[in-house]
């Protein structure tokens, strides 16, 4: 059955997100004003890789149970990593915890239990940056995607198959990315073909659709096709999104449109989620 | 403030009506941002006070479990808790209940177990409470790591398995079980001697009995067919199985673990216990098995029991673990040959293996090393007392005894574990600067004019003029079969120099080509190949692997011929030696 490998540190997972930095992802956010959705995007990628480090860690030892790719594309197609990650693509999860960018000092504001807020200050590891310039390349950057996760697999067939995860907010200046995203889904391991997730994020107020199973109600062309171009979620990912309360059929492809921030921090979250790990 | 102690056996506090969506339940992210600030977030009072252990960015240390993440607090009179945060939900009620009466019975067996308390107001996230378990903090080892850094001593191996079979005992006459044995569950302590059980999500004792199990443990040690109804005293059976025989294989064959862990399971995995027949290790125990009935015994009842389909006799057979003869373990062993992995990768993949500094240490180690003291000393006294006996001239007999001490010391020195190990250790350190030097100094032309040429079959050099019909059969003979192989020779047995030099401008004009096509493409157009990304790996790997060496060297016991001289005369300073 496909979708079922065990993870193992012999045998990791990957994710390979692609980010759009585009200059329009300098406008702010449709449901949630004060904030530009560029920096909506990196604070989500930024937890998920948090989670992502907590999933394989135990005390001090992170397991290397995944590895973890990050590129952006606005005006062209470049590392996402900066620091003493630049310039790698697949980066074991044990060296993603060891060499974050930073350590943010933030605020967080919270309920005091009478009424009021109070502040309180967190320290949130930060290893992607925000940045909105230029173009927005998408067609190029699943090519880069697809060799590079061609590669991996080649490397590790046994593996539980690759993810990959665009997140964008408008259509590609490049062309049509539908050929190259064929492409990227034909690649895979004997565990199944590369699951390809995308999400549409949103400058307007319009209802978020997460998880669609037909292009019924999608806005327009180009939302349709990012539907086209996603993977059917595999049986296990079903259920794991019904569990977080999203209506999804058996026909669900990984895609959400004009997906808000809560959304974009729960569908990433799902489509991380793998073969069970203990 | 709601504090539920469960050590005192009674309970205090009133049942919380509130029931947690499961979407309401916070992530581990929530949580580890939460508990930074323990005065605030945290609701029992002694926590409130405590230290979080912190990571050397500052970030809370984190233990990541199926349905909670566990942090590690330090109180102010200095004792260790881990606080264990629920991320998935059941009923909160539901898991209160379980928590209350397991934390009951525990009391009969508080040395095989952690004393904890259920907390219903555990943890503030998003303004809401949470509850959580908090523990005090097991010492020891987790089995799969003491096992991977004992793989080669067969004694702690066997301790460990009599020490399981004990817990087992005493688990099963109390009416108790665990329900999730495996190698991160178990702490390791006292050599093997004792055993910590931590993480009680998935328990059985007698006031749950009727309900199901909260979880079904650790896909590698249960039985394939084992379901949340196989609720029992007995449902830690099975589990036992599957550790004692890989205990007793790995006791007598260690290389098994470098061949079949890779650290999510104890040489077994579910797909295994699916298919016993064609599993490899199964295969590989049975072999071992022919030495030793026990191990034997345990095999076949491990395989039956995987053929039964139900898994129920696994639950309700009275003993599906043989028990082995009481002088089993403490038996005397074979004379041991230390097993060392045989292939760098199999090493690396194990997680480097057994580490030197422990190797010095095992009781292999000092036992030969006691020993060769002792042989040392003895011989030195007979030669001593030979020639006061039979030459009679007292100075005659020392200056002989003098010459011999030191003779016996230099040999005894070249035959110390602690010189050989350490000398070990310094190649492997060594192999590994070597190889990453090597791995850091190919670059992506080199790479991409491998890979074109490992795509060009030596078959083709046979439309080349002035190469006989038999050579490209002859080159595969010698077990090259690319244009790649013929790369960076000079010459090759078997094969005429006239051959070979067409064979050689043949693979210097593909190298030339490749390379030339490489320089023309645009950046993005350049292909990564597989070799590329697995360098890369191979190179991350290798920085690992010099890291913990670096690290191994500098923790490395003393091995200087001083040393050895002091402990020859027992441990005395050397300023104090007669000779």
């Amino acid at each position: 059955m496909p979708y079922t490998a065990e993870i193992n540190r012999s045998k990791p997972t990957a994710f390979f997100f692609l980010i759009d930095q585009s200059g329009s992802m300098d406008d702010p956010w449709g449901m949630d004003g004060t904030k530009r959705k560029c920096d909506a995007v990196a604070d989500a990628i930024n937890r998920l890789l948090s989670t992502l480090v907590i999933r394989c860690a135990k005390g001090e030892d992170v397991r290397d149970y995944f590895q973890v790719g990050v590129i952006g594309y606005g005006g062209s197609v470049k590392s996402g990593f900066k620091g003493a990650l630049a310039g790698r693509q697949f980066v074991p999860i044990s060296e993603v915890a060891d060499n974050p960018l930073r350590v943010e000092q933030r605020t967080r504001k919270e309920d005091d239990g009478a009424g009021g807020l109070v502040e309180r200050m967190v320290r949130f590891p930060v290893w992607f940056e925000v940045d909105a310039s230029g173009s927005t390349p998408m067609r190029e950057a699943i090519e880069t995607a697809h060799g590079a996760v061609k590669a991996w697999c080649e490397l590790y067939p046994l593996s539980y198959p690759p993810a990959v995860i665009n997140i964008s907010d408008g259509e590609p200046t490049d062309g049509d990315p539908s050929r190259a995203a064929a492409a990227l889904k034909e690649v895979g391991t004997n565990d199944g073909k590369v699951l390809f997730f995308n999400i549409h994020i949103s400058s307007s107020s319009k209802r978020p659709v997460e998880f669609p199973d037909s292009q019924m109600g999608l806005a327009d062309e180009f939302a349709q096709r990012l539907f086209e171009m996603s993977s059917v979620l595999p049986p296990r990912l079903v259920d794991e999104a019904r569990k977080e309360g999203f209506a999804v059929s058996e026909k669900s492809r990984g895609f959400a449109f004009n997906a808000d921030l809560r959304a974009l921090v729960q569908f990433l979250d799902i489509g991380t989620r793998t073969a069970e790990l203990r | 403030m709601r504090l539920q102690t469960t050590t005192g056996g009674q309970t205090t506090s009133t049942t919380p009506q509130t029931r947690y969506l499961p979407t309401q339940w916070p992530d581990a992210v929530a949580l580890r941002e939460a508990i930074q600030n323990p005065q605030v977030v945290l609701g029992d009072r002694e926590l409130r006070a405590s230290e979080i252990l912190c990571d050397r960015r500052g970030l809370p240390i984190t233990y990541a479990g199926r349905c909670a993440v566990v942090f590690r607090l330090r109180t102010l009179g200095g004792e260790n808790w881990a606080l264990r945060c629920f991320t998935q939900g059941v009923d909160a009620q539901e898991r209160r209940e379980r928590y209350t009466a397991i934390a009951r019975r525990l009391e009969s067996l508080p040395d095989c177990f952690v004393p904890f308390r259920y907390l219903d107001e555990g943890v503030k996230v998003f303004g809401q409470w949470f509850p959580c378990v908090a523990m005090r903090w097991a010492q020891g080892e987790t089995l799969g790591r003491f096992v991977e850094q004992h793989a080669a001593d067969p004694a702690s191996l066997r301790r460990l398995s009599a020490t399981l079979a004990d817990l087992r005992h005493r688990l099963e006459s109390a009416g108790i079980a665990h329900g999730d044995w495996q190698h991160d569950n178990l702490l390791v302590s006292e050599g093997g001697r004792r055993i910590t059980l931590v993480d009680y999500d998935g328990m059985y004792v007698p006031e749950l009995a009727g309900r199901v199990s909260a979880e079904v443990g650790h896909p590698n040690y249960q039985h394939p067919a084992r379901t949340a109804a196989h609720y029992a005293p007995g449902m830690d059976r099975f589990a036992h199985l599957v550790l004692q025989t890989g205990l007793l294989a790995l006791s007598h064959e260690p290389s098994l673990w470098t061949r079949f862990s890779d650290g999510e399971s104890l040489l077994f995995k579910r797909h295994d216990f699916l298919a016993p027949a064609g599993s490899p290790v199964f295969d590989a125990v049975r072999g071992v098995a022919k030495r030793d009935k026990h191990l034997a015994g345990c095999l076949d009842r491990l395989q039956t029991l995987c053929m039964d389909g139900t898994g129920a006799a696994a639950l309700t057979m009275p003993e599906s673990v043989p028990a082995l003869p009481q002088d089993y373990h403490a038996g005397a062993l074979k004379r041991w040959r230390a097993a060392r992995p045989h292939a760098r990768g199999a090493e690396r993949q194990a997680g480097a293996g057994v580490s030197y500094a422990e190797r010095v240490k095992s009781a292999e180690a000092m036992r030969f090393e006691r020993r060769l003291l002792w042989a040392l000393r003895g011989t030195l006294a007979a030669v001593l007392s030979a020639l006061l006996a039979t030459t009679g001239s007292v100075f005659a007999s020392v200056m002989v005894t003098v010459v011999t001490y030191w003779f016996l010391l230099a040999a005894g020195y070249l035959l110390w574990p602690r010189v050989r190990i350490e000398s070990a250790l310094l190649r492997d350190l060594q192999r590994t600067r070597a190889e990453l030097r090597q791995c850091s100094r190919m670059d992506s032309v080199q790479d991409f004019v491998l890979y074109e040429l490992s795509k060009v079959p030596v078959e083709r050099s046979f439309l080349l003029g002035n190469i006989r019909h038999d050579t490209p059969a002859r080159l595969r003979g010698m077990g090259l079969m690319t244009a790649a192989d013929l790369q960076n020779r000079t010459g090759l047995f078997d094969i005429e120099p006239d051959e070979w030099n067409t064979l050689n401008k043949w693979v210097f004009r593909l190298q030339g080509a490749a390379a030339r096509r490489y320089h023309k493409l645009a950046d993005h157009q350049k292909p990564q190949p597989a070799e590329v990304a697995g360098r890369e790996q191979e190179k991350a790997g290798l920085r690992k692997r010099l890291i913990e060496l670096e690290r191994e060297k500098a923790k490395f016991p003393n091995p200087s011929w001083d040393r050895f001289r002091a402990r020859f005369w027992g441990n005395k300073p050397h300023g104090t030696l007669p000779i």
